[in-house]
């Protein structure tokens, strides 16, 4: 019985696989097709399915643009930069999606340079390098207790201060790395244009922002999301006209 | 006949410039007014004396008054006439039609009056004077007020705006200070245009009334995204001399409309006025020459925000690199405005007489509130046959071409690497992070522990070995005691004393410590003061036995074993 469960479930992994792989595919096929409506439906599907896709969002991006969907697009190119920062063709699509709402907006990176360089080499490495640095702390260590008061000594402390905050440094790269994907810390307006209120309860609204503008979120509401613009005004857009990045 | 007429009419004319009838005037200025607004009542009269005026009930006295005398030549007579006059000012506060006067003088016992005035009273306009800002009738109440002027109230998105503080006082200020600017939120590209320091101080009417008036922070700004902004009031303390008068301005709002969506594929995103010229630096090349391109755009508006032109190159022209861009851009009351140069660097790969196309671009244009194309010449290039030239790469020039017209194509799953789950949140990670690091910890101490313990065994071997030299020192001297050799015998006794005191106090047998060392080192390790006591007479009575001055038989022999307890329970603790 223990084994027969077992076994059900490696298939079903292994279908849901091939059901992903499928959809992937298929969406591929569906613009090659230049039918953008059905790709934008499958690589939705995959993107749901497998949300740390990068490859995924980046297509659905292009079948968004395609569709003449540019908030959508950008939204989807901004997901795939965050899953994968060294994606550097996005940010031209982004470029382009701007350049046809023709809105004034310009692509605007989320995280600095550094950041990007960080995430861009990938929390297993950044754990890699942790586990290797973890080992030379030990052998130093080790080496520090083990000759004592000879001129070496001077050197394993040195090596092991190094070594400390290398250490520290190696952990909190792969932790901010591998946390990264999952911050919502920005939006996108996916609305033609979205009312901006000054509370939470407000009917009326003082002025709109553009689609494909970019939002950093800052706390999220029944129906309203609270939002910090670029130019740095705190205010509040329903919840249905941004999608988190 | 006629002498006498002549006669008559000089008598008569005489008589009526001599005997001339006093005058009295009375004169209220304006004669239509608004509630609040200030008249001026003005009593001129030919003679001299107390002059009192009929006023309407109500009426508020003014702090303006003045009287004086100012002299008229009467052309008629060609005499010089004395007008002795009072004039004061004042407002109605309620409206309707209201008679001023007459106006009495009196002289002696005579009273002389005047004319009666009637003035019309509007009701007070509340509405602000629209002269593009609003000065509301509160502020025209107070001594000094200041407003935000605006050069717009609705403005196209990208449009720019030109702001200044405008302050308005009753008194001619000295100067400002505790200036605290207007704000609005969202603007995100404002200059400063203000061309002087000092303020210019120059009279404005408004209503009727006089008021100094100065502008200052004069700011040129270019609101961010679209709707209805306030711009927050600026405070300031305005001078004159050493008294002061704070001054909150009011705020203002505008209105910031989005640029209509039918925006050409070649909009830049100018909105003001621009125009574009190019030149090519060469016209006569050969193929695989590269030229530049030189395009620029000019005018104001937000020209700092303009986007790069698109070139549209057909075939047999290949852009290298991103354009230089050049800015000579100054921010006045019109904007931005100035050129920007974009200078390209072509390839020519084909050969023949080529057209080099023109260069479009569209801006908005908020006068005429629609977008407007506008694009340099073409441009004939000679181009000679080079036998010797091949593209090396078609596809890096498809790419250059068509980069900035399409997307990147889609990708297949494997393009891009993709981190599913994270090692980082599973335990393996943390495990084999903190695993080695303990382990090197525990292996140094357990090492360090064996280590001591090896040094440990060494020295207790030590000791021993020493305890048992210090007793076969004690047993040779037992041995000189029964050979009879006496001084041998006291001193292998000193020997033995000061070799356990050196293994106690030194760890080492072998240091010979001087008695005096010995005592004073026991003394300080807390050793009890009687053992102290005992091995100083022991050292004593040896010396005194060995220096001859005499010893009992049987204290003698107990020196030994005196020595012998002291050494061992010294050596004990």
């Amino acid at each position: 019985m223990k084994s027969l469960s077992f076994f059900l479930a490696i298939f079903g992994f292994a279908c849901s696989s091939f059901v992903h792989a499928n959809s992937f595919d298929d969406g591929l096929k569906a613009a090659n097709a230049k039918n953008y409506k059905q790709a934008i439906h499958e690589f939705e599907e995959v993107a749901k399915e497998e949300p740390q896709n990068s490859a995924a969002f980046y297509n659905l991006g292009n079948a968004y643009y395609k569709n003449k969907e540019f908030g959508n697009a950008i939204w989807a190119y901004e997901t795939s930069i965050k899953l994968n920062p060294k994606n550097a063709e996005a940010p031209v699509n982004i470029e382009l999606c701007y350049r046809e709402l023709t809105n004034g907006n310009s692509w605007q990176p989320s995280i600095s340079g550094l950041q990007r360089m960080i995430y861009g080499i990938g929390s297993t490495t950044w754990a890699i390098l942790s586990t290797l640095i973890s080992c030379l702390i030990a052998y130093s260590i080790f080496s520090l207790l083990k000759q004592k008061n000879t001129p070496w000594k001077r050197f394993h402390v040195m090596a092991l201060f190094g070594e400390s905050i290398l250490f520290i440094g190696f952990l909190i790269a792969a932790n901010s790395s591998a946390n990264y994907p999952a911050n919502n810390d920005f939006g996108i307006i996916t609305a033609k244009t979205s009312p901006c209120f000054l509370d939470e309860t407000t009917k009326s609204s003082d002025f709109t922002i553009n689609e494909g503008a970019k939002v950093h979120i800052l706390s999220e509401k029944a129906n309203r999301v609270e939002v910090e613009l670029l130019e740095g005004r705190k205010v509040f857009i329903s919840k249905k006209d941004l999608r988190f990045i | 006949m006629k002498q006498a007429f002549l006669h008559s009419v000089f008598l008569f004319v005489a008589l009526c410039s001599f005997g001339q009838k006093p005058i009295v005037i009375l004169e209220v200025e304006p004669k239509e007014a608004e509630v609040g607004e200030m008249l001026t009542i003005t009593v001129r009269a030919n003679v001299q004396g107390e002059i009192d005026v009929d006023l309407p009930s109500g009426f508020i006295h003014g702090y303006e008054i003045m009287n004086g005398m100012n002299q008229e030549i009467d052309y008629n007579t060609g005499k010089v006439i004395n007008y002795f006059y009072l004039s004061q000012n004042g407002a109605m506060p309620k409206a309707g039609t209201f008679k001023f006067g007459p106006a009495y003088v009196k002289k002696g016992n005579k009273v002389y009056r005047s004319n009666t005035v009637t003035v019309t009273i509007r009701k007070e306009n509340t509405a602000p004077v629209t002269n593009g800002n609003e000065i509301t009738a509160k502020q025209l109440r107070q001594p000094a007020f200041g407003i935000i002027e605006k050069s717009k109230s609705v403005i196209y998105e990208g449009e720019p705006l030109i702001l200044n503080a405008k302050v308005y006082s009753i008194f001619d200020p000295s100067h400002l200070e505790d200036y605290q600017e207007y704000k609005l939120d969202g603007a995100l590209d404002k200059h400063d245009i203000t061309t002087s320091s000092r303020i210019t101080v120059r009279e404005e009417k408004i209503k009727r009334n006089t008021y100094y008036a100065f502008e200052h922070d004069k700011k040129v700004i270019f609101p961010i995204g679209t709707g209805k902004f306030t711009i927050e009031p600026f405070k300031l303390m305005l001078r004159r001399g050493i008294e002061g008068v704070p001054i909150t301005s009011s705020s203002t709002a505008i209105e910031v409309k989005p640029l209509p969506g039918n925006a050409p594929k070649d909009f830049i995103g100018g909105v003001g006025q621009f125009t574009v010229t190019s030149s090519i630096d060469q016209t006569k090349l050969k193929q695989g020459d590269v030229f530049t391109l030189i395009v620029e755009v000019s005018g104001y508006g937000n020209l700092q925000n303009i986007s790069e032109p698109k070139l549209n190159l057909p075939k047999g022209f290949v852009v290298y690199g991103d354009a230089i861009v050049k800015e000579d851009i100054a921010f006045g009351s019109r904007g931005a405005e100035g050129k920007i140069t974009y200078e390209y660097n072509i390839q020519v790969t084909k050969y023949g007489d080529l057209v080099f196309p023109e260069t479009t671009l569209s801006f908005f244009d908020p006068i005429k509130e629609k977008y407007v194309q506008i694009s340099t010449q073409t441009t004939t290039l000679s181009v000679q046959k080079n036998a010797g030239f091949k593209i090396s790469d078609n596809s890096t020039t498809t790419l250059v071409e068509s980069k900035g017209q399409d997307i990147f194509p889609f990708k297949t799953s494997g393009e891009f690497s993709t981190e599913h789950n994270s090692i980082v949140h599973s335990p393996v990670f943390w495990v084999g992070v903190t695993v080695p690091v303990l382990c090197g910890l525990f292996l140094g101490l357990f090492w360090r522990k064996r280590e001591e313990n090896e040094v440990h065994v060494v020295k207790k071997q030590e000791k021993q070995q020493a305890k048992v030299g210090i007793q076969n020192v004690f047993s040779e001297a037992e041995n000189a005691l029964m050979n009879q050799d006496y001084t041998n015998y006291y001193g292998l006794i000193e020997k033995g004393l000061q070799r356990s005191m050196g293994l106690y106090l030194r760890n080492d047998d072998s240091i010979i410590l001087s008695k005096s060392t010995i005592l004073e080192e026991l003394r300080l390790k807390n050793v009890e003061a009687a053992k102290i006591t005992a091995l100083q007479q022991l050292f004593t009575s040896c010396e005194e036995a060995r220096y001859g001055f005499g010893i009992t038989p049987e204290n003698r022999d107990a020196l030994i074993i005196s020595a012998k307890q002291i050494s061992q329970s010294i050596l004990k603790a």
